[in-house]
């Protein structure tokens, strides 16, 4: 109970500490995860909504296999990342490797399928009757889609949040395609890694205990906007 | 007479459960249609297929003459406005509903507001325009997804058993928009289990059972057995045209029962002394229920009531002709 209580004192000691090194951290992991979502949500959403609407053959399928992809290991996705984005690699003169963009690109790579399919089962869930009041009153192109995803955004929100829970707690990616560069592209997950293979289990677990602060605070953000009805 | 919708050799099933299967009929322009009938009849079905958002298995639904298909075009769509029973109302206020409808059409923004007040009021509804629509009884949400089809001034107004949730008020509000509507040239077709009332107010009427026509008014059903060219129900017998041998229920159409003080020396067979037990204004007529042996519903004119002096418990005699007796079996 110790190793617990004195990582938690730990962890406050760090909130408060103002340490400029781990306030740094926690900044780098938000902005990749946020900026990982909102690449995502571009792409996503209107491929969820569509997904979602659209019957053709084939389709279950499709979503079997987006459902599949939920089960994706990290470091799979940056082992075929670092090979594009590697000197050696097809895109490897953009010179992205161990950046913030290439952890921001993997971490999209990984959330994707899962916040298509999410929005997706967000639609098709949604009360059968919506979908045909649309077409009776005449509802078409943007306006269909901006009315779907307006009367279904508790489930996009919840696709949302989750794309950015799995990005925000992913550390392969972030290993392998960041580097864990301290001031440039560590974040609190590679941290934790790192001091925890130093033997540094406290701190790691402190940086843990924040981390899960920090979704908390982001998860209650995202519901704060959603209103009820 | 014109016709709007022709309908041919439908078919139609859900599971490989047939749900309608109507090989032709026919609903004219600018008058009141009900289609009326027990639950699970396919009226709900058959409106989802004349607002265009279902195609029969089998067969041809024509509107104005094109055949219905699978991409309807959207001009013709937008004549159309159809009321689910039960319908969806999107987040928002009720205003925000109607205008919902309005956007769709793309009518000018600076137009929503004063378009959709003007529906919401003309449907009679007055709840706040604040409250959420979420929150609305049953009854106020079907008025707001009126108001939101009425505010596109549809040609073809379908509606879903629009009366169920109502209070009387509200009821008889509607029954004399819809009326002003179809004098107005607005076809409408409407979906009931109140046999009675559709008889009473409708210009046509279409009765369901099963997913086919039913030929028969699902009204004074009678339950018995046939012997010797009459229908015994327990408690009256009924007598049977000629030729009329096989069945296990009868019906008589409200409208073919004549109402007399006194037992009437006529070519009707069937006289029947009752008391009147229920006098009820219906869609512009009075329903009378009379016990005479059997429970009796007959629609009269108001004029005749008046000249009849009608009153509960007033002694009367029920007759109708033996022709009017419909045999069936169900």
């Amino acid at each position: 109970m110790d190793y617990f209580r004195s990582s938690l004192n730990a962890a406050l000691a760090l909130l408060i500490s103002g340490d400029w090194e781990v306030y740094f951290i926690v900044w780098t992991s938000l902005k990749i995860s946020l900026a990982a979502v909102a690449l995502a949500s571009v792409i996503a959403v209107p491929c969820g909504v569509t997904l979602g609407i659209a019957e053709f053959a084939g389709k279950r399928l499709l979503r079997q296999g987006l459902g599949s992809l939920m089960a994706l290991p990290t470091v799979v996705v940056g082992l075929l990342l670092y090979g594009l984005l590697s000197r050696r690699g097809p895109l490897g003169d953009w010179g992205l490797l161990y950046t913030p963009t290439a952890v921001v690109i993997g971490e999209c790579v990984l959330i994707l399928p899962v916040m298509i399919h999410l929005v997706s089962t967000a639609v098709m869930g949604s009360d059968p009757r919506l979908l045909l009041t649309l077409k009776s009153l005449g509802a078409k192109g943007w306006r269909y889609f901006v009315l779907v995803l307006s009367e279904t955004r508790a489930g996009v929100l919840a696709a949302l949040v989750t794309g950015f829970g799995r990005a925000v707690g992913e550390v392969g990616i972030a290993m392998m395609l960041g580097g864990n560069i301290q001031g440039l592209t560590r974040t609190m997950t590679t941290a934790i890694a790192l001091e925890t293979s130093k033997g540094e289990f406290e701190l790691g677990l402190a940086l843990g205990i924040l981390l899960l602060t920090v979704a908390f605070i982001i998860n209650g953000l995202l519901v704060w906007l959603q209103p009820e009805k | 007479m014109n016709i709007l919708y022709e309908i041919c050799h439908l078919e139609h099933s859900y599971d490989g459960q047939p749900v309608l299967a109507i090989p032709k009929l026919t609903i004219e322009t600018g008058k009141i249609t009900a289609l009326v009938g027990p639950n699970g009849a396919g009226k709900s079905t058959l409106l989802r297929m004349l607002a265009l958002v279902e195609l029969p298995d089998k067969g041809v639904i024509s509107c104005q003459g094109h055949r219905i298909q699978k991409n309807p075009a959207s001009s013709l769509r937008r004549k159309i406005g159809w009321v689910m029973q039960q319908p969806y109302l999107f987040h928002g206020t009720a205003l925000e509903n109607v205008a919902v409808g309005l956007k769709c059409h793309g009518v000018a923004k600076g137009r929503h507001r004063e378009k959709a007040l003007q529906a919401l009021r003309r449907v009679g509804f007055d709840a706040s325009l604040k409250k959420p629509a979420m929150d609305l009884s049953g009854g106020q949400r079907q008025l707001v997804a009126l108001a939101r089809v009425l505010a596109l001034e549809p040609e073809i107004l379908l509606l879903d058993e629009p009366f169920s949730h109502l209070d009387r008020r509200s009821h008889e509000h509607l029954e004399s928009l819809l009326r002003e509507l179809s004098q107005k040239g607005v076809t409408v077709v409407v979906s009931s289990h109140d046999h009675l009332r559709a008889l009473a107010w409708a210009d046509a009427v279409v009765a369901l059972e099963d997913g086919r026509l039913a030929g028969v008014p699902w009204v004074n059903i009678l339950t018995g057995s046939i012997e010797q060219q009459r229908f015994k129900t327990g408690k009256i017998e009924v007598l049977l045209a000629n030729g009329q041998l096989a069945g296990n229920r009868i019906a008589i159409h409200p409208r073919d029962i004549v109402l007399s003080k006194q037992p009437l020396q006529s070519s009707m067979r069937n006289r029947f002394p009752g008391r009147v037990t229920g006098l009820q204004e219906e869609g512009g007529c009075v329903r009378v229920t009379v016990m005479a042996g059997e429970r009796f519903e007959v629609l009269i004119t108001q004029e005749s009531s008046q000249e009849m002096g009608l009153t509960l418990g007033q002694p009367l005699w029920v007759n109708f002709k033996s022709t009017s007796v419909k045999v069936f079996y169900s």
